[in-house]
């Protein structure tokens, strides 16, 4: 294993451990903001995980509503958080499988396809008022510790993703992946599964993106279909992915980062137009760094090995 | 020996637009057939309808008596049916042996994968001399060398080839063709769609004529290189 190796694992772990004691050291409201980062890498990368498989997710907004709700419903028949906040995941996934069918959909039309999901989901549970409190919102019991469990939770759960992808990544599927994203008919033609590798990772990105909604609610006393299914969210986490780099290991993870620090930053000193900015900022990026930085920087380096060839 | 693959009574469309008219022929196990015709004919399209990649509107296609109507493409694959694409369709930032190792994926690609990569860096020593180069870097005649070894790497039983000269020098179509009879000698049945008629006669054992999408000569390859319709048309003769 060389320097680099060693050192980024260094690095990683000093991160990892500073991360575990922050919330004993900082001030609440720094805190708040690593967790949000948290909320929103898991976010991202759940979009990250539909791309990886040439699919596209633009219903996370409506995945991490629904996981709120599952989780919140769920609380109150006394199951344990942690089984709630796993039941938000699988429950979002069960009831998303029919829609696996979208994924046989192709490019722009798959993707508006699955920017109506949101709109469904929460029509549904505005539509069953009896069980879900409908239109006036849901109370949520409250657990023991809310903050600093839903903290470690968040970190526990991008650990697990950003080492799930990094393994996946050094994979032999990784190829596959990429002949998909590729040339989809090539890869067809080669027995490469790709309806059902597409649907695989669709599910795992829709399990994530509810269990983050889990998470949040963990910290919350009160929610509704307004504050849980927010386009918001998508913005946010779409344009941390794109910028940080599609298809990437740490892209979406920095691009999070970024983004939710700007955003809040933003949000406190231009209250009103910070989404004007926001969108401003991602039509800059589309424009002049496409595939996000990550890939820009792989990009660069590969020309300036080339320019170091010629001469 | 028996037909590896039976076409009957074809006809499938791009949308609205109907591109084969119920056309029927049929490949001998073990031999080399190919189906000619100019631009536009429906040659492609016949390859992408036994591969899987287009349904079909009417007919049948039987492969080693089996009817493939409602076979997945994965499963005509591991059945033992290959497509090697027109225009070579490598994936080009992908190294030769990556190359290869993706050709491999079936379950019964997978399992002869290391033998099969022997022979296939055999058949073409070029091949070997460049497996860790990126697929891109390879010279026109390489990459189809690349593209038809893939597409051995799924220990097929029936190829299908794809306008394999588009594009390459004389010299290397030959080369490829030698390649070719080798490949049938081993026991793969080969179809090939090809507008270089010339070699496609010399080496095939029989072929189909297409035109605007239906089959209007068929034969010995030795009888339709004779055939004044033939020379006329096609080899300029």
């Amino acid at each position: 294993m060389n320097t680099l190796r060693i050192l980024t694992r260094l690095f990683t772990i000093v991160i990892v451990a500073a991360l575990s004691i922050s919330p004993f050291l900082m001030e609440s409201r720094v805190v708040h903001l690593i967790f949000l980062c948290f909320i929103y890498i898991i976010l991202a990368q759940s979009m990250n995980i539909a791309s990886i498989a040439g699919a596209v997710n633009l219903g996370v907004h409506g995945m991490f509503g629904l996981g709120a709700y599952i989780f919140a419903l769920a609380l109150p028949y006394n199951i344990p958080f942690p089984i709630s906040l796993l039941l938000s995941g699988f429950g979002s996934v069960v009831f998303l499988l029919p829609f696996l069918l979208l994924l046989k959909l192709r490019g722009a039309y798959l993707a508006i396809a699955t920017l109506t999901l949101p709109l469904l989901i929460s029509s549904v549970i505005l539509l069953m008022p009896e069980q879900t409190g409908g239109a006036r919102g849901l109370f949520v019991p409250s657990v023991p510790e809310p903050h600093l469990t839903s903290y470690y939770v968040a970190l526990v759960a991008v650990l697990i993703l950003q080492l799930a992808l990094d393994r996946l990544f050094r994979s032999k599927y990784k190829y596959a992946l990429d002949a998909i994203f590729d040339d989809v008919e090539v890869a067809s033609s080669l027995g490469i599964p790709v309806f059902k590798y597409r649907c695989l990772f669709f599910s795992i990105s829709v399990f994530f993106a509810s269990f983050a909604g889990g998470i949040l609610t963990l910290t919350l006393r009160y929610i509704d279909v307004a504050t849980v299914f927010n386009t918001d969210d998508l913005g946010i986490a779409t344009a941390a992915m794109i910028f940080g780099g599609v298809r990437t290991v740490w892209g979406p993870l920095i691009g999070a980062v970024l983004f939710t620090v700007v955003v809040e930053q933003l949000r406190a000193s231009f209250m009103y137009i910070h989404t004007a900015i926001l969108g401003l900022l991602m039509i800059l990026l589309v424009l002049f760094m496409r595939g996000g930085l990550l890939n820009t920087i792989s990009v660069l380096r590969s020309k300036i090995k080339h320019m170091k060839v010629k001469t | 020996m028996g037909k590896i693959l039976e076409v009957s009574n074809v006809s499938t469309a791009y949308g609205n637009v109907q591109v084969l008219w119920s056309i029927s022929f049929s490949v001998n196990e073990g031999s080399a057939a190919a189906i000619i015709g100019s631009n536009g004919a429906g040659k492609t399209t016949t390859l992408r309808a036994i591969i899987g990649l287009l349904p079909i509107l009417s007919g049948r296609i039987v492969y080693l008596g089996r009817d493939l109507t409602n076979l997945s493409i994965k499963h005509r694959v591991e059945l033992g049916i290959t497509l090697v694409p027109e225009g070579r369709a490598l994936f080009p930032y992908m190294t030769v042996l990556e190359n290869l190792k993706m050709g491999a994926y079936t379950k019964r690609g997978r399992e002869k994968a290391d033998e099969t990569i022997k022979r296939v860096f055999e058949l073409f020593p070029i091949l070997k001399e460049r497996k860790g180069q990126l697929a891109q870097t390879l010279s026109g005649g390489e990459q189809q060398m690349l593209a038809i070894a893939r597409g051995l790497m799924s220990s097929p039983k029936l190829l299908l080839i794809d306008e394999m000269s588009q594009g390459l020098a004389p010299k290397l179509v030959h080369r490829l063709f030698e390649a070719l009879t080798e490949i049938t000698h081993s026991g793969v049945t080969i179809l090939l769609v090809e507008q270089n008629v010339h070699y496609a006669l010399r080496y095939a054992d029989e072929a189909y004529v297409l035109e605007n999408g239906r089959i209007v000569m068929e034969g010995k390859s030795d009888e339709l290189a004779s055939n004044p319709r033939i020379k006329e048309a096609y080899l300029g003769l």
